[in-house]
Parts: structure tokens; C-alpha cells; sequence
């Protein structure tokens, strides 16, 4: 291609807050309910009905502002934003305009080792609207309003990303800081952490902004990188064609692996934005403010820093331990079990992380480690011990016991293993006696083998080392 | 214009060109009073939105009854298993 572009991509995340009932009435928020079953005339928009803010609300929105260092307005103010659509029973959503809850705050991310600060313009919040139900119904479109009214924060970033890595390190940064403050459960697949991405690019360089795109219904961090990076090289491509970049909502169709334009007559709106008058303002003051500082939990930057000084294991085993909240809980509760924290850090970070729930107890994992430790069990067996207990959930100590994987440490033993081994191979002793000691790891292996993992490492190289320089 | 002519037969006998500029000196009045209002400097007042003078009107995070299902399906036009049932909305 014969102009190199960069991409400028901005995000915008709406997160389900994780109250009890909705924002404006005492409806429940939980997910998967019998359809418009959880509906009262507030969240119905009947006539006449007057919504009250919840003040968890609030609060849950000034938690998630001060961990991304934003400045919380001393005024909010509701907004109506007027739109046509069977999601919405009042013909208006509640949402934020003139006066959001918080402004201008970043967060910092990681990409490639390189740090980078990601400037958030706002966070507001707005109720959500309904589901619609196309598929499978002729002529028709059901409606199921359980989710009109369920709370949102609205999260936009500025347009201080440039490439899908950056974005989807971004967004799990943000989901990771909401996860962390309980405000929010980070469900993309059930989306209660939902993103919008606006792309663009630009001749490198150049100061101006191209056209942007508005990408929608991208629900996870795989998909966020694949459409984002699909649309830049559709943007290069229609540039390059000598096309126009048409400003435009488009869909990502996780099947066909492509962006599609939405009908312009649903992305072409005018809002008509205005002051919500149901619904008074809302002061925020500065104790306020503080008071819900200091409800901050640590958040895992700070955690990271503390991971390192206070149980030494080397800053990239902090970060990934850190990236999940329920990650470092496990190994801080196995590190007060037992404390050998890198060797925790490793199987953690080996074996799992990639688990939705982790599938054993710090008891099961830091027995097995202290196992191996004490040389009851070798590390090579301690594998075998690990894929048993989440198998059986049974303890690291009854698996050894029952499956007779004990590790063979008496020279006695040993030393009938490694004759075994030796006679064996007679031209192999013969050649190492001669001078050929890269040998030594060939017998090594075998006596393992013939051991079935269970030699005492230090032990047997200890004993075929004066075996082998010992002639027989 | 068509509309209100044929209303304003309906009800009333007077010619429709008394009425229509009786009306037309009506609104006039309505808008140059409302007009007097950009007379007022209002540099420094902040917009109103409310009518009272309330602030931090909350609700505490409880669970209040839902209605049941069918009542709150009750005013639909039309409805199908449990949900509002309206025109196709996409293609």
C-alpha cells in the first residue's frame, strides 16, 4: 500500500452496575428472568409515574470515577434523549447530557512493555432500554423490558487509541478496575460490559481526523481486536480505491468475520436532549466525595506494587497475578498457607489461569507444593498430583498415598535402578568411561524412566555419578 | 389552514375572515409578550430546569415487588408468550 495510515479509535463501554434494582424503581436487575417479569409502571413508562434515583447508583458511578482519576462534577443533572424505538417504552431514555456525574480521567495501559495513558472524556449514567427479539418470528418483533431501567455508566474514552492491541488492553484494564471495585461483574457474553469502538484513520502524520465509523455489538475481547482491525483495513482499502470513508454505524457479524453497515435510518439521530424534569438534581459534595474514597478497595495497580515488595516475586508474576481480582486473592490465601510465593506464582500462572473458576482450594495447591519441597514428591510427579486433584478434588497427600507415587529416595533403591539402567546399556557405561560424559543425561532420563518419574533427582545424580566413575 | 377553515364553520357563524384575524391579533399579543422576555439580561442566571428547588432526592437499593407478568402485558395492543408483540423492527 502506498500511504502508510494510522488508526485513531476512541471507545465508548456501557457497564451494568451491579445493584440490586434498577435505577429509578425497586424492579430487580438480575439476568435471565421470566420475560417482563421484573417490570413496575415506572420501568413500564406508564403515564403519570415518577422516577426516584437510586443512590447506589451514585455511588457505584463516583467509585468507578476516582479509580480512573476523573474529576466527579459538584452538579449532575439527568437528561432525556428522545428516540423511537419498541425497546423503549417511554419514547425517551434517562441519560446524562450537559452536566455527567464525572470528567477527564485516564487509565494506564501496557502494550508490548510500553506504557501509555488512555484519557477518559466522561463517565455518565443512563438507564438501559429493553431487548428486542427478531429471530424466528414472523412478521413481528417480541419485546421483553426486564432490562429497561437497569443501570448504566457510560465510559468514553478520548480518541488517544491507535491500534486494536491498545483497545482491547484498554477495555480489559477498565473491566479489570470494575471488577475490582464490585461495581460491575465484567460479563461481556451476557453483556454487562458492553463496547462501541469509533475508528478512524489517517495518513501517519497528519494532525485531522479522518471520517470515523461507529462499531456496535462487539461482546468480546477477541472480537473488539478482529473488528476493529477488519475496519481499518476496510478504511484503508476504500482510500486507497480513491473512496470515502461515509460516517456510519456498522455492525460486526461474528460469522462472516466482517463489519456491516446498520440502516442509516436507524444510526441518524437527533436526540433532542433536555433537562429530565421528573427527576431533581443532584449535588455532590466534597465530603461526599471523600467518604466514598475511602471505601476504595486496592486496585490492582497498587496491588501489583505490593505483590512485589512484600512477597518478592519479580514484577511480571505480579501483573499477572493482579490481572484478576479472584487470581490474587487465591495467592495471597495460598501464600498465608504456605509461604513460597514464586512456587505458588508458578503453578498459578502455569496452570490456572486460564480456569473460569479455579478448580482447587489454596489448601489442595500449597500441600502439593509443600510436597514437593520436602521431597515426598519429585516436580515431574507433582504434575501427575495436580491433574489428579482436579480430577478427584481429593488432597495432594491421599492422591500420593492411594496412587503409591511417593518419591524413591533410599540409595538402596536408587542404586538397583541405576544398575538396572547400566546393564542395560553396556556400550553407553563403556563410552562414558571413555571420556563421553554428555552420557550423563542419557542415563539420568533412563533411570527416570525406569523409575517412573519417581526418583529423588538430587539423590540419583548424586549415586550414578560414583556408579558411573566407579568400575565395576 | 384547510382543516382549521372547515372547524371553524362548524361552530361558528361568524364570517371565517372576522375570526381568522381576530385570531391573527390574538397571536400576535402572545408573541410580542413572550418577545418582552429577550429584553431581560439573563447573562449569569443558570438555566432553569426544575420548578422546585429540591436536590438529592434518592431511593435505597431495595427490591420492590414486579408486577405480574400479566398485568404489565395487560395494555399491549398485542402480545405472544410473555412478550409485547410489535410490527417487525429490522429486516
Amino acid at each position: 500500500m502506498a500511504t502508510k495510515y494510522e488508526a485513531v479509535i476512541g471507545l465508548e463501554v456501557h457497564a451494568q452496575m451491579l445493584t440490586r434494582s434498577k435505577i429509578f424503581c425497586g424492579c430487580s436487575t438480575s439476568f435471565g428472568s421470566q420475560p417482563n417479569s421484573q417490570t413496575c409502571p415506572v420501568c413500564l413508562g406508564m403515564p403519570g409515574v415518577l422516577p426516584v434515583l437510586n443512590k447506589k447508583v451514585v455511588e457505584f458511578a463516583m467509585k468507578t470515577a476516582l479509580a480512573t482519576h476523573c474529576t466527579i462534577g459538584p452538579l449532575n443533572q439527568f437528561a432525556r434523549k428522545n428516540y423511537f424505538y419498541p425497546d423503549l417504552p417511554k419514547g425517551y431514555q434517562i441519560s446524562q447530557f450537559e452536566l455527567p456525574l464525572a470528567e477527564r480521567g485516564r487509565i494506564e495501559i501496557e502494550v508490548n512493555g510500553e506504557g501509555k495513558k488512555i484519557r477518559i472524556t466522561r463517565i455518565h449514567l443512563e438507564e438501559d432500554a429493553g431487548k428486542n427479539i427478531h429471530e424466528g418470528i414472523e412478521d413481528a418483533s417480541y419485546v421483553d423490558l426486564n432490562r429497561t431501567g437497569v443501570p448504566l455508566m457510560e465510559i468514553v474514552s478520548e480518541p488517544d487509541i491507535r491500534s486494536s492491541e491498545e483497545a482491547a488492553a484498554y477495555l480489559k484494564k477498565l473491566r479489570n478496575i470494575l471488577v475490582y471495585l464490585e461495581v460491575c461483574d465484567g460479563n461481556l457474553e451476557e453483556g454487562s460490559f458492553r463496547c462501541d469502538a469509533n475508528v478512524s484513520i489517517r495518513p501517519a502524520g497528519q494532525a485531522a481526523f479522518g471520517t470515523r465509523t461507529e462499531l456496535k455489538n462487539i461482546n468480546s475481547f477477541r472480537f473488539v481486536q478482529k473488528a476493529i482491525d477488519f475496519e481499518i483495513k476496510r478504511q484503508e482499502q476504500v482510500l486507497e480505491e480513491g473512496g470515502r470513508i461515509i460516517q456510519e454505524t456498522r455492525l460486526w457479524d461474528t460469522q462472516k468475520q466482517v463489519t456491516v453497515p446498520m440502516r442509516s435510518k436507524e444510526s441518524a439521530h437527533d436526540y433532542r436532549y433536555f433537562p429530565e424534569p421528573d427527576l431533581v438534581p443532584v449535588k455532590i459534595s466534597s465530603e461526599w466525595i471523600e467518604e466514598i474514597r475511602k471505601t476504595l478497595p486496592e486496585l490492582p495497580e497498587a496491588k501489583k506494587e505490593r505483590f512485589v515488595l512484600e512477597y518478592d516475586i519479580p514484577p511480571y508474576d505480579a501483573s499477572v497475578l493482579t490481572q484478576s481480582k479472584k487470581i490474587a486473592n487465591f495467592f495471597e490465601a495460598c501464600v498465608s498457607l504456605y509461604h513460597q510465593p514464586k512456587a505458588i506464582s508458578n503453578w498459578i500462572m502455569g496452570d490456572l489461569l486460564n480456569e473460569e473458576e479455579i478448580p482447587l482450594s489454596p489448601e489442595q495447591l500449597t500441600g502439593m507444593i509443600e510436597l514437593i519441597d520436602k521431597g515426598v514428591i519429585s516436580g515431574k510427579i507433582a504434575k501427575t498430583v495436580f491433574e489428579e486433584m482436579l480430577k478427584t478434588k481429593k488432597d495432594a497427600r491421599a492422591i500420593v498415598e492411594e496412587k503409591g507415587l511417593l518419591q524413591i529416595s533410599d540409595d538402596e533403591s536408587i542404586l538397583s535402578l541405576i544398575d538396572r539402567v547400566m546393564k542395560e546399556s553396556p556400550e553407553n557405561v563403556e563410552q562414558y568411561r571413555k571420556g563421553k560424559e554428555k552420557l550423563f543425561g542419557f542415563f539420568v532420563g533412563q533411570v527416570m524412566k525406569v523409575s517412573g518419574g519417581k526418583a529423588n533427582p538430587v539423590k540419583l545424580n548424586e549415586l550414578l555419578f560414583k556408579k558411573l566413575k566407579t568400575p565395576s | 389552514m384547510k382543516k382549521l377553515d372547515s372547524r371553524l364553520h362548524g361552530n361558528d357563524r361568524k364570517p371565517l375572515f372576522q375570526i381568522k384575524e381576530k385570531l391573527a391579533s390574538q397571536l400576535e399579543q402572545i408573541l410580542n409578550y413572550v418577545n418582552q422576555l429577550n429584553e431581560l439580561d439573563t447573562k449569569g442566571v443558570e438555566p432553569t430546569s426544575h420548578a422546585v428547588l429540591t436536590e438529592n432526592v434518592f431511593r435505597e437499593d431495595r427490591l420492590f415487588p414486579s408486577l405480574p407478568v400479566e398485568a404489565a402485558l395487560q395494555n399491549a395492543p398485542q402480545q405472544e408468550k410473555g412478550f409485547f408483540k410489535v410490527p417487525k423492527v429490522i429486516e
